[in-house]
């Protein structure tokens, strides 16, 4: 059922982009999305789209699949995007009563919804798309670590991270089943008024939840005769190291930063 | 009217890398009243074939038609009516405050309510042997065998003229598996349900199925009676499944009794099959007091004690001994799980 959601999917592989150590991907990620929040002009647009289209194309992920990655938020870039068109200040294109879209409005759509989409497909394609759950939160670990002076439970948040993204899945295919099961035994789930249709999810919320604790009971007997007792001397099994093609990475990221630098220079000054 | 399914073929995770094909050109026909038992190793598409029985699933290509319903048509909620599945690990679907009122769940679901509704709930629960008094208890409550029971009478409480059960009896005790096999039975023999039956188990399978099919890789690997099937072992293993240890008993004993019936599938049927060969030599051997409930047990004992004793000073001793040894071996192992099986 849940067959074709897309964002926070993993896809195997081991292009140049998997390979990269997850800090390398978080900062830059990050990073870039900081940018593409700092672009304001279709240039500025055209560069950072031009990097996220390497990316992809270096992830060796199909485009189409980055692409779905957008789809679930459309609506929200199309409702965001009309209030632009309607209700931005400047020369209107038409005046209908009230309804007056104006070419600025328009601009600032077009803008906002190039906006979105190179956050979710940089976003998507640099991180989520090529780095295992595990891998993502064992670098959100190290990279916050830091903040253990200050009492911050890194590891035990990192922890329970893993174990979150871990167990998506599998609660995922749990409520399939359960669903399945009561379909068997005549429920309907898009019958009746509102209320009924609430009432009607009782009979999955109840078992799922029911086997959620379970589970968490036997994790938590399971990590405790392994000895699990925190952070505290505790080793790894993959030790994060980076390597030349971080140093790469950074490198490509930093020259396109720097060209976006560049061109917002470069706007001020004709612009002034 | 039948279950028909033509050129079914069903893959998960479709249109993406994980792509798999769980079923390829699948075609059956089952008919009604038929108790068919599907076997197959882990993986091979049992469970998502009968999944395609009552809609869960939709074809990819071909069709399921049951009862002239289509099982991709509007009529889904009609076909639910008719086929009930018995999901593997069923007590995890139980949800309700009490006991009664999730065995009722279904039929209150169809509209059924008042004196209708009290009987059929009750005539189900004391079909899996749950009492009155744990009706009123939290299903959370009971253990796992009876969460199981309350479960699978949440099926038979909707009366389906097809039952399909996946994995019944695992984690049953023996006298639980018993009980609801027994009940199934009588609905299949008395009321003509048709019954699919999905298990790992051999001997359960070997012991009520009518009809067998074997899965493997997707595809159908064998369709017949169980007498022809099970006596496939060595094909049976290449697939990863095991017939019932019988089997291997009779065809141990074969080299030693050419005329021996091979199709047989039980203990029970086996020991009869040995008296009737040994009947002679029975003779010689001292008998002792059997045991009611453990009569074709004691019978297969005595018989392939009396197959060695036929055997043994007749045979050239070199090349027969490790065949007797492993025939009376097997035997105290058919024995000892027998020993209910009457």
């Amino acid at each position: 059922m849940n067959q074709n959601i897309s964002l926070g999917q993993y896809f195997p592989g081991n292009s140049l982009v998997h390979r990269i150590d997850p800090r390398t991907k978080i900062i830059v990620s990050l990073s870039y999305m900081a940018v593409v929040l700092a672009a304001g002009s279709p240039l500025e647009f055209a560069l950072l789209a031009a990097f996220a289209a390497c990316a992809v194309a270096a992830s060796g992920v199909p485009a189409s699949m980055v692409l779905r990655s957008v789809k679930p938020i459309i609506p929200l870039i199309v409702f965001a995007g009309a209030i632009n068109v309607f209700f931005a200040k400047g020369r209107p294109i038409f005046r209908l009563w009230v309804i007056a879209p104006t070419y600025e409005g328009c601009a600032l759509a077009l803008m906002m919804s190039a906006r979105i989409s190179l956050i979710l497909i940089g976003g998507s394609a640099m991180m989520i798309f090529t780095t295992t759950p595990i891998l993502l939160t064992d670098g959100v670990e190290r990279l916050l670590k830091p903040l253990k002076r200050l009492r911050v439970p890194v590891h035990e948040l990192a922890m329970m991270m893993t174990i979150a993204l871990r167990f998506i899945p599998t609660l995922m295919e749990e409520a399939d089943k359960i669903i399945k099961a009561q379909a068997s035994r005549g429920a309907d789930f898009n019958e009746g008024k509102l209320l009924d249709r609430a009432r009607s999810f009782i009979p999955i919320i109840i078992p799922l939840f029911v086997s959620a604790f379970r589970r968490a009971d036997e994790l938590a007997n399971a990590m405790e005769a392994r000895c699990y007792r925190g952070d505290e001397g505790r080793t790894r099994m993959r030790e994060l190291r980076m390597t030349r093609l971080d140093a790469m990475a950074f490198a490509a990221f930093g020259l396109c930063a720097a060209l976006f630098a560049l061109l917002k220079l470069g706007r001020a000054w004709w612009g002034a | 009217m039948p279950i028909v399914v033509k050129n079914l073929t069903y893959k998960y995770m479709r249109r993406t890398p994980f792509e798999q094909e769980a079923l390829s050109d699948v075609c059956l026909e089952i008919a009604d009243g038929e108790f068919v038992g599907i076997i197959g190793r882990t993986g091979s598409g049992k469970s998502t074939l009968v999944q395609h029985f009552n809609g869960l699933l939709k074809p990819d290509e071909g069709s399921v038609t049951i009862d002239g319903l289509s099982a991709t048509g509007s009529g889904l909620k009609e076909l639910r009516r008719k086929v009930g599945v018995v999901f593997q690990f069923p007590e995890y679907q139980l949800f309700e405050e009490t006991v009664y009122k999730d065995i009722a769940y279904g039929i209150s679901k169809l509209g059924l309510d008042g004196a209708e509704l009290d009987r059929r709930v009750r005539k189900a629960a004391g079909a899996v042997g749950i009492s009155g008094a744990m009706l009123q208890k939290s299903p959370f409550e009971l253990s796992g065998g009876q969460k199981r029971r309350a479960a699978i009478a949440g099926i038979f409480v909707m009366e389906p003229k097809f039952l399909v059960m996946d994995e019944p009896g695992s984690g049953l005790d023996p006298a639980g598996r018993e009980e609801i096999f027994a009940y199934v039975s009588k609905l299949h023999r008395d009321f003509g349900v048709s019954v699919i039956l999905v298990s790992h188990n051999m001997e359960d399978v070997a012991r009520y199925a009518e009809r067998v099919i074997v899965m493997s890789d997707g595809r159908i690997a064998m369709d017949g009676a169980p007498r022809s099937v099970f006596r496939r072992i060595d094909e049976l293993e290449g697939m990863g499944l095991r017939p019932p240890d019988v089997l291997y008993f009779i065809r141990a004993l074969k080299s030693l009794l050419p005329g021996i019936d091979d199709g047989i599938l039980t203990v029970g049927q086996a020991a009869a099959e040995l008296e009737k060969w040994l009947a002679p030599a029975l003779a010689r051997v001292p008998a002792r007091a059997p045991m009611a409930s453990a009569v074709t047990a004691q019978a297969l004992a005595r018989a392939s004690v009396a197959s060695a004793a036929v055997v043994a000073p007749a045979s050239a001793p070199a090349s027969e001994a490790p065949a007797s040894a492993q025939a009376s071996a097997s035997a105290q192992a058919s024995a000892k799980g027998g020993a209910g099986a009457g």
